[in-house]
C-alpha cells in the first residue's frame, strides 16, 4: 500500500438496477496518483462502480468520498459537474461539433491560460497540428487520446477510464496502453480504469482489484493477483489457469509433479494447487517424470501437452523455440511457490 | 449500443431540472385545457341532446367515414408500397427526383387538390368542355364519394410513401443476403423477407390515413361529402346552439383518439426493428425490362396528384388574365400566412424543446406521461381544435378571443406533436454519453445541454420548423374559426373564392400558397429530412 494521501475511497457500495445488485458491498481505495485497475468479466458491476463514482449513477448504500469529501451515499449526491471526476467513455464520447482544442479547452475555466494548458496537453499527446481537425476526421488512437486528454485538462481529483482500449485494433492498443499510462504519470493523475482485459489491466495498474458479480474479491499489485491469488476465481481472472489435486503434509505438497513448495503454510490435508502452464518449466533431472503428448508453437511461446504421473495431463508452455516432438519423456519442475486452495472450493 | 441498454435500465434517477419540467408541463396543460372546455361543452345540455344529435346523423356520419378512410387507404398502399420500393431499393431512372416529386403533393392542401378536381373533372369541368364537340354532355358525378376518394387519395398518399420509405431504409439487407444465399430469387426474397417485416409500417401508414381523412375538412367540404368534420362545420356555422357541434366535435376526438393509439402501436413495433441496427444501404436491386413501366406508373401518380392540380390553376389563371378578372388582393393575405406560420414555427419548435428533452434524456413516468399527452393532440381534427378553443375564448378568454393570439395557441396545440416527432428523432440518436462528458467535465445540466445537446440537434429543429411552418401554411379549418375579423389569410382567400366558384379569383392565392408551402418541403426533402415528415 502506497504511503500516500488518499485520493478516492469506495465503502461497501451498493447500487441496485431494479431488483438486480449491480454493486454489492464494494469497498476500494485509490492512493494520490496511483492507477487501479477494476478487472472482471462483463456484467460484474464494474462500470456501474465507476458510473457512480462520476455520479451517473445513484447509491443505494454504503458512501464513496472523493479526497475525504463525501460526494455519493443513500442520502447525499454531488452532481456530477461538481465533483471534479473526469469519465473517459469507452466510445470517447467526443463533441462531434468542436474541433480537437475546443474538446480540449470544454472543461477549463475561461479566460486565462486557457490555450497554453491546450497547447501542453496537445504536445503531451502528440496531437500538435490537429487541434483545428474534427473528431470524425480521427484516428481511433487519436480520438481516444482527445478524449484522454479532455478528462486531464481540468486536472480532476480522479480520472475514470471506462473499458478505454476496446475499440482499438490488437496492435494499436498495446501502443495507446503505452501512450495512456504516459499522459497519466506525466499529469500524477489518480485513475480507476475498467476493464475485462487482464493484460490491459496488469501494464497499466499499480494495483488491480478484481470484481465478480458486484463484490471485489482481492485488490492487490499485479504480481500479487498473479501469484498469489486468494481464490481459484481470482487466479481464473488474473491469468490462465489448470489445477493439481494434492496433499498437505509437513510444509510440502505432494503432487502428480512431486513434492511442490507451497505459498504460505496452508492446512494438513488434501487441497487443490494452482499451476500455471507456464510455471512448468522442462529442467535437466531431479523434477518429475513427463512425457509429451503434443506441441505447438504459438509464436512468443511453445504449448505442450504433457502426461505426467498417475496419467493426469497437464499444460506447459515454454519461451519460443524449436518444439519438442511427441513421446519425448522429459522431467519437469515448478519454479515458483504454488498457491494451495481447500479441497472441493 | 451500450447507451441503450443503460438508459433502459435505471437505477435510481436524477431529477431533470425545473427549468425543463416547468415550461413542459405549462404547455401540456394549456394544450389540454380546451377540451375539458369542449366536453363541458357538449354535456351542458344533458344527454337528451347527445341521444338527439347522435341519432339525427350519427350512424351516417360513421358509415360514411369509415368508407372514405378505407377507400383512401387503399389508394394510398396501392400507390405508396411500390413508389417507396421503387424510388429506396432499384436502381430506377432520377430516383432521387422522383423521390421530390412523389413528396411534393404534401404542399397541396386538400381544398386547393379538391377544387382543381372540381374544375377538371366536375359539372362544365374542363373534361367535359374537351368532350362536348364529342358529344358527351354528362359526366359521372364527381361531388360525393368517388370525388372525394380522389382528392384525399392524391393528397395524403405521401404520408403513407414517407413512412414505408423509413421502414425501407432501415430494413437488415443482412437478411436479404441470407435469404438470396439460400437460393431465393430477389422477388421471393422481396416476399417473403421484406414484405413481412414491413407489415408494421404498412399498418402505421394505413392508420396515419385514416386520421388524416377523419381529420380533414377542406376535402370533403370541396366535395360535398359528408363526414364528421363537414357536418361539425355546418352545425356550427348554421345552428343556433352549438352544443351539436360540440357533442360530434367529442365523438370525432374520441374516433381519433382509438386510430392514433393503433397508430402508435404499429410503429413502436417497427421503430423496435428499425433500433436494433442501421447498416449501410443494400445494393439497388435491377429492374430490367420492368424499369419503364415502373417509370410510367410513377409518372401517372405525378401527373394526377401533382401536374393536375397545378395545370388547374395555372390554366385558371391564365385564363383569368386574358379576361380580365379582377383578382383578389394577395399581398395582405400572404403576409398574414407566412407571419403566423413562422412564428407559429418557432414558438411551436421552442415549446417543443423542453419536452422532446425530458422524454429522451431524463425519462421517468412522468416524462413519459407529458409527451404522450403532448402527442395525444396528434388525434384532435384541426375543426376541433378550432371548435374548442372558439367556446373557450367565449367562455373563458374573451380577451383572446378573435385575437392572432388565439390562433398561434391553436397551431401549437394542433403541431406541437409533429415539432416533437421531428426533435425527438436526431436527440434519441445522440448519446447521453455527451452530456455526460460535458457533466463530467465541470457544465451544470442546463449548460450542458446548451452548449452540446441543442447544437447537435440542430438539424432536427431545423427540420420542425419547416414542417410546422409547411403545415400551418396550409391550415384551414382553425384559421377560418380563429382568424380575428377581416384578418385575410391566403388559405381563408382561396376558401372564399372556391365556395363561391370563382375559380379564377382563387387560383392566384392558391398557386402562391402551394409555391411558399413547397419551400420548406423542397428545403427537407433536399437535406434528407424528409423522413421527419412521417410524424
Amino acid at each position: 500500500m502506497p504511503s500516500k494521501a488518499e485520493s478516492l475511497r469506495v465503502d461497501a457500495l451498493e447500487v441496485r438496477f431494479g431488483g438486480v445488485r449491480a454493486v454489492d458491498g464494494a469497498s476500494l481505495s485509490v492512493a494520490e496518483g496511483e492507477i487501479v485497475a477494476l478487472l472482471g468479466p462483463s456484467g460484474c458491476g464494474k462500470t456501474t462502480l465507476l458510473r457512480t463514482v462520476a455520479g451517473f449513477e445513484r447509491a443505494w448504500g454504503g458512501e464513496i468520498r472523493l479526497g475525504g469529501e463525501l460526494i455519493e451515499s443513500a442520502r447525499v449526491s454531488v452532481p456530477p459537474h461538481r465533483r471534479d471526476a473526469g469519465l473517459v467513455f469507452q466510445e470517447y464520447a467526443l463533441f462531434p461539433h468542436k474541433t480537437v482544442a475546443a474538446n480540449i479547452a470544454y472543461g477549463l475555466p475561461r479566460g486565462g491560460d486557457r490555450s497554453v494548458r491546450v497547447r501542453e496537453l496537445l504536445a503531451l499527446g502528440g496531437l500538435e497540428g490537429f487541434e483545428d481537425r474534427y473528431p470524425h476526421q480521427l484516428s481511433g488512437g487519436q480520438q481516444q487520446r482527445v478524449a484522454v486528454l479532455r478528462s486531464l485538462a481540468p486536472r480532476p481529483r480522479v480520472l475514470l477510464l471506462d473499458e478505454p482500449f476496446s475499440n482499438l485494433d490488437p496492435g494499436l492498443r498495446v501502443e495507446m496502453r503505452d501512450q495512456v499510462a504516459r499522459l497519466l504519470r506525466a499529469e500524477g493523475v489518480s485513475a480507476v480504469l475498467v476493464t475485462h482485459d487482464r493484460t490491459d489491466a496488469m501494464a497499466l495498474a499499480d494495483r488491480v482489484a478484481v470484481m465478480e458479480a458486484g463484490k471485489i474479491l482481492q485488490v492487490g499489485t499485479p504480481a500479487a493477483l498473479y501469484f498469489e491469488p486468494v481464490s481459484e476465481r481470482v487466479a481464473g481472472l488474473a491469468g490462465e489457469v489448470q489445477f493439481l489435486d494434492g496433499t498437505v503434509e509437513d510444509g510440502t505438497v505432494e503432487t502428480a509433479l512431486g513434492p511442490l513448495r507451497p505459498l504460505g503454510t496452508p492446512a494438513a490435508g488434501s487441497c487443490r494447487v494452482l499451476v500455471r502452464p507456464e510455471w512448468v518449466i522442462p529442467c535437466m533431472g531431479g523434477g518429475a517424470p513427463a512425457r509429451i503428448v503434443s506441441s505447438r508453437m504459438e509464436g512468443q511461446h511453445v504449448r505442450y501437452r504433457i502426461r505426467v504421473r498417475g496419467g493426469a495431463e497437464l499444460a506447459m508452455t515454454t519461451a519460443s523455440g524449436l518444439p519438442l516432438p511427441p513421446d519425448d519423456e522429459i522431467t519437469v519442475r515448478v519454479h515458483v511457490p504454488v498457491p494451495v486452495f481447500p479441497a472441493g472450493s | 449500443m451500450a447507451f441503450a441498454v443503460l438508459s433502459h435500465r435505471r437505477g435510481r434517477r436524477r431529477p431533470a431540472p425545473a427549468a425543463l419540467w416547468l415550461p413542459g408541463l405549462a404547455v401540456v396543460i394549456v394544450t389540454l385545457l380546451p377540451f375539458w372546455y369542449l366536453w363541458k361543452r357538449s354535456t351542458e345540455r344533458g344527454w337528451s341532446a347527445w341521444d338527439e344529435t347522435l341519432s339525427r346523423s350519427a350512424t351516417e356520419l360513421l358509415a360514411n367515414s369509415a368508407k372514405l378512410s378505407l377507400g383512401v387507404a387503399v389508394i394510398c398502399v396501392a400507390v405508396a408500397l411500390p413508389a417507396a420500393w421503387l424510388t429506396v431499393r432499384t436502381d430506377l431512372p432520377f430516383r432521387r427526383a422522383w423521390s421530390v416529386l412523389l413528396a411534393l403533393p404534401l404542399a397541396i392542401p386538400s381544398y386547393v387538390m379538391g377544387m382543381t378536381v372540381v374544375a377538371a373533372l366536375g359539372p362544365k369541368g374542363m373534361l367535359q368542355g374537351w368532350l362536348e364537340p364529342l358529344g358527351v354532355d354528362r359526366l359521372p358525378e364527381i361531388y360525393g364519394y368517388w370525388g372525394a376518394l380522389l382528392t384525399l387519395g392524391a393528397v395524403s398518399f405521401p404520408y403513407v410513401y414517407l413512412v414505408l420509405r423509413a421502414a425501407l431504409r432501415t430494413l437488415d439487407p443482412f437478411e436479404e443476403e441470407a435469404s438470396r444465399s439460400l437460393g431465393r430469387g430477389p422477388w421471393s426474397t422481396f416476399a417473403a423477407v421484406s414484405v413481412p417485416a414491413l407489415i408494421p409500417a404498412i399498418a402505421a401508414g394505413l392508420l396515419l390515413v385514416a386520421l388524416y381523412v377523419l381529420s380533414d375538412f377542406g376535402g370533403v367540404a370541396t366535395l360535398k361529402y359528408n363526414t364528421f368534420t363537414r357536418a361539425i362545420f355546418i352545425e356550427y356555422s348554421s345552428s343556433f346552439d352549438r352544443t351539436g357541434a360540440a357533442i360530434l366535435g367529442v365523438v370525432l376526438a374520441g374516433l381519433a383518439a382509438l386510430l392514433l393509439a393503433g397508430e402508435l402501436f404499429a410503429r413502436s413495433r417497427y421503430q423496435a426493428r428499425a433500433r436494433a441496427k442501421r447498416l449501410s444501404p443494400a445494393r439497388p436491386i435491377a429492374l430490367g425490362r420492368w424499369r419503364w413501366p415502373a417509370v410510367a406508373f410513377l409518372a401517372a401518380v405525378v401527373a394526377i396528384s401533382l401536374v393536375l392540380p397545378m395545370g388547374v390553376l395555372v390554366y385558371w389563371l391564365v385564363k383569368g388574365i386574358r379576361a380580365g378578372a379582377d383578382f383578389p388582393e394577395v399581398w395582405e393575405p400572404l403576409r398574414h400566412s407566412a407571419t403566423m406560420a413562422a412564428s407559429g414555427g418557432v414558438v411551436t419548435v421552442l415549446l417543443a424543446l423542453p419536452i422532446a428533452l425530458l422524454a429522451a434524456r431524463f425519462g421517468g413516468p412522468l416524462a413519459r406521461l407529458l409527451e404522450q399527452a403532448a402527442f395525444a393532440t396528434h388525434a384532435l381534427p384541426g375543426l376541433v381544435v378550432a371548435l374548442a378553443l372558439v367556446f373557450f375564448g367565449i367562455g373563458y378568454a374573451t380577451e383572446l378571443y378573435q385575437t392572432t393570439w388565439m390562433l398561434l395557441v391553436a397551431y401549437v396545440i394542433l403541431f406541437l406533436p409533429n415539432a416533437l416527432g421531428a426533435l425527438r428523432a436526431p436527440l434519441m440518436r445522440q448519446s447521453p454519453h455527451l452530456e455526460e462528458a460535458a457533466a463530467g467535465l465541470g457544465r451544470r445540466p442546463l449548460a450542458a445541454i446548451a452548449s452540446i445537446t441543442l447544437p447537435l440537434a440542430r438539424p432536427g429543429a431545423v427540420a420542425a420548423f419547416a414542417l410546422v411552418f409547411l403545415t400551418i401554411m396550409k391550415e384551414l379549418p382553425a384559421t377560418l374559426l380563429l382568424s380575428p375579423p377581416g384578418y385575410r389569410t391566403l388559405p381563408g382567400v382561396v376558401w372564399s373564392n372556391s365556395s363561391e366558384a370563382l375559380y379564377g379569383g382563387a387560383a392566384l392565392p392558391a398557386l402562391i400558397l402551394v409555391g411558399v408551402a413547397a419551400v420548406p418541403l423542397v428545403l427537407l426533402v433536399w437535406r434528407g429530412d424528409l423522413d421527419a415528415v412521417e410524424s
